[in-house]
């Protein structure tokens, strides 16, 4: 048995950590367990933006897995589920958060419904819908 | 009592209007689940199971979430574990507006970070941080385990709420009322097991509620920079005969900037403890204080290399500071220092291999290495 007196964390440790800390800053979000690389690429650049959102404030609590592989297809649905989220403590998702992320859910539920999901994701998805359904159902601040 | 009255009256007449066209919605089911299974070696130990549980462990969750229109919703978690199953969350959710919502039922308080993510699936680590484990650390019997066990679920009531300031700024707010930890009569700490065992059903042991809060600041300094910085507190009484009480106070960090994740959190229990009519037979030693100080933190890097390589390292801490009984071995000050590299090999998106090596430095006893393998789904 040893006895020694106890010395909190070192600070050469926390100066350590900060330093990789900032060392590995400049990297691009959304690995944790996502979308391929391909398949980001393939969206659209506005949903492509939308899903980069997605991956950053989502990432937070959770890993991607769980809302991409919810099974949820419905935009209702969508909207419901990330009104709850956005109210989870320190979610960072406001309600401009809310609809970008709302516009890659919709994307990526078509996608899913489509059946394209494994065959890659379709570039004209969005545009052959008409810009008033491509537009998701905005998330109004409520009273 | 009476504010427990009054919130309950305050919730029964806005639930009368919350949902008026309740019938027209459609309602929307959501069911999500993980499993872990881990396996624990202690290399630098002969017989590990003299330290701790060691050997495989499996932890089940399994979560329906029932929204039954735009401002109600239903959660219902029950938990597999070491001690078989258990109701972590059966709660009624009414979100009036985004400053003040309420939860009624079964449900784990808001405290810390950490709260967010204590399902298996949802951070790196095979283990959690000593501050909040449940029973895999090692010594867990030397220490009494840990400050707060999280998930610590609780019967109770619990009102937040989150105020935005423009699309950057947001703070969050919460206050619980539950049944609290609970403890043996005359006895010296807090009883995790007591705490959660039907034995003496799930109620409250003193007809006194425990009270605490949370409150966090959070900005997005861009889209991909953010940080979040808070504060909680739970303060009651654990003894049947309510003389003893504990106050628990926390703050935490999160801080992300792109991938890369920086986790922080420090804690600390004042419990109280009666010290009886023969205290030199049952304190080890002389007594000049009727608490002990129980403190903890830790502090976490977690960057995903790729998306099937994630890394993360932790050091974390406990300490226990005062007297103890008579046939405890640890000394007036006793510390634990662990250090944890570790990799996550994400095989599907829903699927990872967890590897961690855990270096234990005791103040009190040997050193040990705990290595860890697990595996993680979600789904």
């Amino acid at each position: 048995m040893t006895r020694r007196v106890r010395k909190w964390p070192p600070a050469g440790w926390i100066l350590a950590l900060l330093l990789i800390f900032f060392s590995c800053s400049a990297s691009t979000p959304g690995r944790r367990s996502g979308l391929k690389q391909a398949q980001v690429e393939a969206m659209p650049t506005e949903v492509q933006d939308a899903y980069r959102l997605f991956a950053q404030r989502c990432s937070r609590c959770h890993t991607l897995a769980r809302p991409l592989n919810s099974g949820i297809t419905d935009g209702h649905h969508w909207r419901v589920y990330v009104r709850r989220m956005r109210k989870m403590p320190g979610s960072g998702i406001s309600y401009r958060d809310a609809d970008r992320i709302l516009l890659f859910l919709d994307y990526y539920s078509l996608q899913v419904e489509e059946g394209r999901w494994s065959g890659g994701l379709r570039r004209d998805l969005l545009k052959s819908l008409g810009p008033d359904d491509a537009l998701p159902e905005k998330l109004e601040p409520e009273p | 009592m009476r504010a427990l009255i009054a919130v309950l009256l305050i919730l029964a007449v806005v639930l009368a209007y919350a949902e008026p066209s309740a019938t027209a919605f459609e309602i929307e089911r959501n069911f999500a689940g993980s499993i872990q299974l881990d396996y624990l070696a202690i290399p630098s130990n002969e017989r590990g199971r003299d330290i701790a549980l060691d050997g495989f462990t499996t932890e089940l969750a399994l979560k329906l979430a029932v929204d039954f229109g735009e401002r109600t919703s239903a959660n219902v978690k029950v938990c597999y574990g070491c001690h078989g199953f258990e109701v972590a969350m059966a709660y009624l959710d009414l979100r009036v507006v985004d400053q003040l919502n309420f939860r009624v039922g079964r449900f784990t308080p808001r405290f810390g970070d950490f709260w967010l993510r204590h399902d298996p699936a949802n951070h790196r680590a095979n283990t959690k941080p000593l501050m909040y484990d449940m029973g895999r650390m090692l010594r867990r019997t030397e220490f009494n385990n840990s400050i707060l066990p999280i998930p610590y679920a609780d019967n109770g009531v619990e009102v937040y709420g989150t105020q935005w300031f423009g699309d950057d700024v947001q703070i969050d707010w919460a206050a619980h009322l539950v049944q609290g930890l609970r403890g043996p009569e005359g006895g010296f700490d807090v009883d995790f097991v007591l705490s959660r065992s039907p034995a003496l059903y799930y109620i409250d042991n003193n007809s006194e509620p425990a009270l605490g809060g949370r409150l966090a600041l959070t900005i997005n300094f861009t889209d991909f920079i953010s940080a979040t910085v808070g504060g909680s507190t739970i303060w009651g009484r654990w003894d049947p005969d309510r003389f003893n009480d504990y106050l628990i106070l926390g703050t935490d960090l999160y801080l992300r900037v792109y991938a890369l994740a920086l986790r922080a959190e420090a804690v600390t229990r004042r419990t109280e403890f009666t010290i009886g009519p023969n205290p030199e037979s049952r304190f080890r030693f002389e007594i000049d204080d009727d608490f002990f100080i129980k403190e903890g933190f830790y502090a976490e890097l977690e960057y995903p290399f790729s998306r099937w390589l994630e890394a993360f390292f932790r050091l974390d801490g406990l300490r226990q500071r005062g007297n103890v009984l008579v046939t405890s071995p640890l000394s007036r000050d006793s510390a634990i220092l662990r250090y944890t590299p570790g990799v996550n090999v994400v095989f599907h998106p829903s699927l990872r291999l967890k590897l961690s090596a855990e270096f234990w430095d005791f103040s009190d006893f040997q050193d040990e290495i705990a290595l860890h393998a697990g595996m993680t789904a979600n789904f």
